[in-house]
């Protein structure tokens, strides 16, 4: 099972020598992937319907092509995973552009996890339908394909018009994978149509999955995420992230303290 | 006059140690600015109605938003501009959230290049529209700058629509400054009333003074103040370096802040880029 972590994204902060040390601690520590989440812009809660989402406008995230720009920099191994980047709402090109730069300058280190998201607010400000989301993905994905696949590609699909025109430069392999988040049928039926993994929001190994999760914070929390883990490498999940948000750590060093306390765990029992 | 490199088209290849290789010989040769250009897609020239733009499909640009994000963990003082992004052919929102990214991953070393573009095979295939390109880039400069400076923004534009949601993070200063390319009347007073800098793409220093003073009306105009606005200048590094050095006297007595050495077309080796630049500078800094 290849285990990573999940980039704090809401507790990193903004400065960026706590990005640098973190991604390079994980590195170091000898994890295989550095997974982000994606939120182009917050909600401000107060509004008329109100709002439910997890996040809000004060809660920062990171934005993932730029942010991968800089780890493929800062770091020579660490597989690059956006886990997930809510297609839909982005230009299709300009992913297939900025995804193809990503994989180019780090030497093929792109997974591209994508998902459909939740936020109608982010579809609005970024001038993309909320309703028809699930539709436009499956074509989305196909249209990826193709433009790092081929030079010169012409689509005529529902939502994407393309004239013999191409991307230059084309992902290192001229491929990269494409995972997929979600739970609901539609999305599973996707999933196994298009899409190169999975990425389950399933909490318990029970329920089997493929990139699955535990969280580590304090001392006291390594032994559980690590027996967790352990169940769900028996479940056959492929990669582990060890997430690190929400668990009271405050500052960049914590958060690296912590990755290095469940890999130095790990590597005990899975050696 | 500051000095600056600008990556021409193929200036570059794929591998991304020849980026690395040319900013940081760029920055150690006391070069304050790095400039790439940005085209998303190339279309190719076999097509109904033929093909006159001055690019396709087998120029390789990087996309220079994601590649100074690399370049900013490979250096420590030079700044990045975009030149330019095609503005109206993004999202607006996606452009002031990776922007902002840029801003805050690079220590306040990013300046935001945006122009309209010429090319529409580009806005076809990023379902933009072609037309009121024009219109729609002044609301996005409006919005651009709502959203680096506010945490809550709520814009309803012609084209634009915010309901109560921000970026975070936001821009180190609260604001990027932008630049802009063209030189017809419409771009000029678009630099005047809402740029920090102008970008022109002739080569001949005279039409600067004309240039800057429709800018500063349409600054006046605005009620900013026009001394503010940049101005950067270019000389493409290829022929005698006498000449170049001549022609940066030129920029120079024109009064410009910034002078860009463009990459020699046709070379994509990083050595004979590095070369060329260190030339120019030895010989522009034994003038007297």
């Amino acid at each position: 099972m290849r285990v990573g972590v999940t980039f704090p994204q809401t507790e990193i902060g903004a400065a960026p020598e706590g990005v640098r040390e973190y991604a390079r601690a994980a590195e170091a520590a000898g994890y295989d992937h550095l997974l982000v989440y994606d939120h182009v812009l917050g909600a401000n809660p107060d509004r008329p319907g109100g709002f439910r989402g997890p996040y809000n406008h004060e809660t920062l995230f990171h934005e993932p092509m730029v942010l991968f720009g800089y780890l493929a920099g800062l770091t020579e191994r660490l597989e690059l995973v956006t886990g997930i980047l809510i297609l839909p709402q982005r230009q299709t090109a300009l992913v297939a552009k900025q995804a193809a730069e990503v994989d180019v300058l780090s030497g093929g280190r792109l997974r591209l996890g994508v998902g459909v998201g939740w936020n109608a607010v982010e579809y609005e400000a970024l001038g993309e339908s909320f309703t028809n989301r699930g539709r436009r993905v499956e074509e989305q994905v196909a249209l990826l394909r193709e433009l790092w696949s081929k030079p010169v590609v012409s689509f005529e699909g529902r939502y994407h018009h393309i004239v013999k025109a191409g991307i230059n430069p084309l992902p290192f392999r001229r491929h990269i994978p494409i995972w997929m988040g979600g739970m609901s049928e539609p999305v599973l039926e996707r999933l196994g149509r298009l899409a190169d993994g999975w990425f389950p929001q399933y909490r318990e190994p029970g329920e089997i999955g493929v990139e699955s999760r535990v969280s580590v914070g304090d001392e006291a929390s390594v032994g559980p995420a690590v027996e967790l883990a352990k169940r769900w490498e028996q479940a056959g999940a492929t990669h582990l992230s060890v997430n690190t948000m929400n668990q009271g750590l405050t500052t960049p060093a914590q958060h690296v303290a912590a990755i290095e306390r469940f890999r130095h765990a790990w590597d005990a029992v899975s050696r | 006059m500051k000095l600056g490199v600008s990556l021409g088209a193929n200036a570059l290849p794929a591998d991304p140690r020849a980026a690395r290789d040319v900013a940081q010989a760029a920055e150690a040769l006391g070069l304050t600015r790095l400039i790439a250009a940005d085209h998303v897609l190339g279309a190719d020239p076999d097509r109904p109605g033929g093909w006159s733009g001055p690019y396709t499909h087998e120029h390789l640009w990087h996309e220079p938003l994601v590649l100074f994000g690399y370049l900013a963990a490979q250096t420590d003082r030079i700044e990045f501009m975009s030149g330019i992004v095609i503005l109206p052919q993004r999202q607006t929102a996606l452009v002031a959230k990776q922007a902002a990214e840029l801003d805050v991953l690079s220590g306040g070393r990013f300046l935001l290049g945006v122009g309209v573009g010429w090319n529409a095979v580009e806005y076809q295939a990023l379902g933009q529209p072609f037309h009121r390109r024009g219109a729609r880039m002044d609301e996005q400069i409006a919005l651009l700058r709502a959203l680096w400076a506010k945490e809550n923004v709520s814009f309803e534009g012609r084209f634009e629509h915010v309901v109560r949601a921000g970026i975070n993070p936001r821009p180190s200063r609260g604001d990027i400054p932008i630049w802009m390319g063209g030189h017809s009347d419409a771009a000029l007073d678009r630099v005047g009333r809402a740029g920090d800098g102008w970008y022109p793409l002739f080569d001949d220093p005279a039409l600067v003074a004309p240039g800057r003073e429709r800018i500063a009306r349409a600054a006046r105009a605005a009620g900013r103040e026009p001394e503010r606005i940049g101005v950067q200048g270019r000389v493409v590094l290829t022929g005698a370096v006498e000449e170049q050095v001549a022609a940066a006297r030129g920029w120079r007595d024109a009064g410009v802040d910034m002078l860009l050495l463009g990459t020699t077309p046709g070379v994509s080796e990083p050595d004979q880029h590095i070369a060329a630049l260190t030339a120019f500078v030895d010989t522009w800094r034994a003038e007297p």
